[in-house]
């Protein structure tokens, strides 16, 4: 008895949904619109359902509302440029990184006095924090499918921030950005052999933005494969911080 | 119930706007209403709150349909509108009536007859927007994903790793959680 009742709430909702949602074919359109004519309660539940489906969109929304601010505001109520650029910059990401390295670091400084005799896995593991992401401001549409997976890589849903920038592989064959940390959350997922692919792409791109920290992941990867020559020399290229102390890890 | 329908529409508008075009509104405004509510006795921080407050306003209108986003002149009146009266509200406010801030024929209910009977409205959905913060994590992503996103029940289905089905019956578990967070509360 109780199921049924459920069950009947559960179709009414989908019906108010539908019916909000200008899904209900027109005849049926037609008689919940009769129905809500006589039916006090039922106005009163697709008011609530209306507001609610308001309220999530809204809440939705808010974050891109902090982007705009951010990108074109700013905290000083200077109003930046807008601009329509399809190169992803660094310095967007400057803020994050430093709070990164500074956790990696202390991280690493733990690990410094308590790790036993290393490995290269254990090395990896020890090192092996994912890219922290760009912040995502909004602009043009290409842009926007790019950051629109970097919202999911921030949220750690590195499968289906995978799965949006595969899809701009073609549009973006050549960017660092892209491929860097499609390399980065590959390796996350410990896909190790796609990881060191788009790292070795990004790494060959003319005026990498991330270059060395493109040398610091792909050295990682390398090292987790057991190729710790090539590791080696990748971390002696990179000139980020997080590079020397593996380095300084592996000699001891 | 036909006025309230057509008030606040979730329908998608035909016209599509992207977040670039948001963006250029935004920006476009946000100064003007910056300005008045510092002259007003505000802050910098003040005027964000509202302005974005109002955006929000602006935004259901634009996506229903019932504001063309490329008649600017009337999109940025409006914008500047609702910012303003909420900024009179907030100041006609119980912290705020025994003093005198501001003229009150800068009350603009000429230029915006709706905003008074929309009050009601906006109040709800605020409180209930509060609510949502304490629903579990995968039910705000999931209904932000439906409600907001308008992704379909497929995708959903992928991205939960679970079946249509499944989707929707735990749809109708965060709105029904939710429902007895705001209304038991309203």
């Amino acid at each position: 008895m109780e199921n049924m009742e459920n069950n009947n709430d559960f179709q009414q909702f989908e019906k108010i949904e539908k019916f909000l949602l200008n899904e209900l074919p027109d005849r049926e359109k037609l008689a919940f619109e009769e129905e809500l004519k006589h039916d006090k309660s039922l106005r009163e539940r697709v008011e609530q359902v209306r507001i609610m489906i308001q309220a999530i969109e809204r809440e939705g929304m808010q974050d891109k509302i902090r982007q705009f601010h951010e990108n074109t505001i700013g905290t000083k109520g200077a109003q930046k440029h807008l601009g329509g650029k399809h190169v992803f910059t660094f310095h967007r990401a400057t803020p994050y990184l430093v709070a990164a390295s500074v956790l990696i670091l202390v991280t690493i400084g733990l690990f410094w006095f308590i790790s036993p005799s290393p490995n290269n896995n254990k090395i990896f593991s020890e090192f092996f924090e994912p890219d922290p992401g760009l912040i995502t401001p909004m602009s043009a549409r290409s842009d926007y499918l790019f950051y629109d997976g970097m919202i999911d890589y921030k949220l750690k849903d590195y499968a289906i921030a995978i799965s949006k920038w595969e899809a701009l592989k073609d549009t973006f064959a050549g960017s660092d950005t892209l491929n860097y940390f499609l390399g980065v959350a590959h390796l996350t997922l410990e896909n190790d052999e796609q990881a060191i692919e788009y790292l070795q792409k990004a790494l060959q791109t003319p005026d990498n933005e991330f270059i060395h920290e493109t040398r610091y992941y792909l050295g990682l990867a390398f090292l987790k494969q057991g190729k710790t020559n090539e590791a080696i020399k990748l971390f002696e290229e990179s000139e980020i911080a997080e590079s020397k102390l593996v380095l300084d890890r592996l000699n001891n | 119930m036909a006025n309230s329908e057509t008030k606040h529409s979730l329908l998608l508008s035909d016209s599509t706007i992207d977040d670039s075009m948001l963006q250029k509104i935004y920006a476009d405004n946000y100064h003007k209403t910056q300005n008045f509510i510092i002259t007003n006795s505000g802050t910098v921080d003040e005027a964000k709150d509202i302005y974005q407050e109002a955006f929000l306003v602006l935004w259901q209108k634009l996506r229903s349909g019932e504001l063309d986003f490329r008649d600017s002149n009337r999109v940025n009146a409006f914008l500047y509108r609702v910012a303003r009266n909420k900024w009179i509200d907030h100041l006609r406010s119980k912290e705020f009536n025994s003093k005198s801030y501001l003229d009150e024929s800068s009350y603009d209910t000429l230029e915006a007859p709706d905003f008074e009977t929309d009050k009601e409205w906006e109040s709800k959905v605020t409180r209930v927007a509060v609510w949502i913060q304490k629903l579990k994590p995968d039910c705000r992503k999931l209904l932000t994903g439906f409600y907001f996103n308008r992704m379909s029940m497929r995708t959903l289905a992928q991205q939960f790793e679970i079946d249509e089905a499944s989707v929707r019956n735990k749809k109708y578990r965060c709105m029904e959680r939710l429902k007895q967070l705001a209304f038991d509360k309203l």
